[in-house]
C-alpha cells in the first residue's frame, strides 16, 4: 500500500497487488496483479495491470488485461484499453475506451496514445508506505 | 493541460425514456470490425455497460459538460470556433466514426457554433455514419437538463444534472438541416417532456 501522504515520481513496478492512496507521477505497472487507486489517490500516470480499479483521480492512460473499473468516486481523464470496462453510477470519465470482450487475458496490450512519461527514479518515503 | 473533471454532472437518480430511433442508430457495421462511437457527453455508465459486449471504441468528449459559452460568443470568428472545437475534441486523425451521439448538444449551441462543429467533424464521417440528437418540439418548450446515455436499443438513460443549465437555442428541423450540411435529419420522433429525438444520416 502507498499511503495518502506519499508522493512518488517515477516508474512504479510491482509483482503484487497495489493499493495507492497517495500521489504518483510517472507510471504504474503490475501486469499480473491488481492496482487500486483509493479515494485519496491522485495519479498523473499511465497504469498497466491485470485489473485496475479507480476510486480516486487519474490523469493518464489505463490498460487492464482483464478489467478496468471506475468506482462512483472515480474521476479519470485519459484512454482505457481493456476487454471489459465498468463505470459505476457517479463515476466521471472523459476520454476513449477500447473494448474487446474476446481479448480477455491478453497481456500484450500496449499503450498507443500516450508516450511513456519521462520519469526519474522513484523517491519514496518508506514511512509512508504501509 | 488536462485537469480532472469538475463540471455539471448527472446525479444518481437515473431514469429511462423510450426511444423509437436508437435501434436504427445503433445497428452494428456490416463488416466485422471495431465499432467507433463518438459521444458528446461525459461517459454514462449505462452507455459503457451497453457496449461492453461489443468490439468497440467509445470516445467521450464531455463537450456538453464543458463551458459552452465560449463557442457561442458573437465576437468569435468562424476560424476561432473551429480551432476551439478541434482542441476540445482532439480526435485522432484518420479515424472514422460510425455513430455520433450528439444528445442535446445542438440546443446549447448557436447557428455559427453548429456550423463550426460540423466542419471539424467532417473528416471523421463516412458514408454509413449516423447520428442521434435530442431537441425541442418547439421554442415554447423548456429543455430538461439531463445527462443522456444508451440504456438499451430502445431506451435512453437520462439523469438530471446538477449545476447551471446553459442558455437554450431552439433550432427548427429545417434550420438544423441547413446547419448540419452533410448530415440530414432522416426521421424525428416525440420524446416525453416536449422533446424530439432525431436520427441523422449522411447525404453526400
Amino acid at each position: 500500500m502507498i499511503g495518502s501522504g506519499a508522493k512518488i515520481e517515477g516508474k512504479l513496478v510491482s509483482d503484487e497487488d497495489l493499493m495507492i492512496q497517495g500521489q504518483v507521477k510517472g507510471s504504474v505497472t503490475a501486469k499480473s496483479s491488481e492496482v487500486i487507486v483509493g479515494a485519496s489517490g491522485k495519479l498523473t500516470a499511465n497504469i498497466q495491470a491485470k485489473t485496475v480499479k479507480i476510486e480516486g483521480t487519474v490523469i493518464g492512460d489505463i490498460i487492464g488485461s482483464e478489467k478496468v473499473i471506475i468506482a462512483k468516486t472515480g474521476n479519470v481523464v485519459g484512454n482505457i484499453q481493456a476487454p471489459r470496462v465498468n463505470l459505476e453510477d457517479g463515476a466521471k470519465f472523459k476520454g476513449s475506451i477500447e473494448m474487446d470482450p474476446e481479448d480477455v487475458g491478453l497481456s500484450g496490450l500496449q499503450l498507443k496514445s500516450m508516450p511513456e512519461p519521462k520519469t526519474q527514479p522513484s523517491r519514496v518515503d518508506p514511512k509512508q508506505i504501509g | 493541460m488536462l485537469k480532472p473533471i469538475k463540471s455539471a454532472s448527472a446525479n444518481s437518480s437515473l431514469e429511462t425514456a423510450s426511444s423509437s430511433l436508437l435501434s436504427r442508430v445503433l445497428e452494428p457495421p456490416v463488416e466485422d470490425r471495431r465499432l467507433v462511437v463518438l459521444d458528446m457527453g461525459l461517459a454514462a455508465p449505462a452507455t459503457v455497460r451497453f457496449f461492453n459486449q461489443s468490439k468497440c471504441r467509445l470516445h467521450f468528449t464531455a463537450l456538453i459538460d464543458s463551458e459552452l459559452d465560449k463557442y457561442n460568443r458573437e465576437e468569435s470568428s468562424y476560424a476561432e470556433r473551429v480551432e476551439q472545437f478541434s482542441a476540445a475534441l482532439s480526435l485522432q486523425s484518420g479515424i472514422k466514426i460510425d455513430i455520433f451521439l450528439f444528445w442535446d448538444l445542438f440546443c446549447y449551441l448557436d447557428r455559427s457554433a453548429i456550423e463550426a462543429l460540423m466542419a471539424v467533424l467532417s473528416p471523421f464521417v463516412h458514408d454509413a455514419s449516423r447520428a442521434h440528437s435530442i431537441g425541442l418540439l418547439n421554442a415554447r418548450q423548456k429543455m430538461p437538463f439531463y445527462g443522456y446515455g444508451v440504456a438499451s436499443v430502445d431506451q435512453l438513460s437520462q439523469s438530471p444534472k446538477t449545476g447551471l443549465q446553459p442558455p437554450v437555442y431552439a433550432h427548427s428541423r429545417r434550420d438544423l438541416n441547413k446547419l448540419l450540411g452533410y448530415l440530414s435529419v432522416d426521421k424525428s420522433c416525440l420524446l416525453s417532456g416536449g422533446r424530439v429525438e432525431n436520427i441523422m444520416l449522411v447525404n453526400r
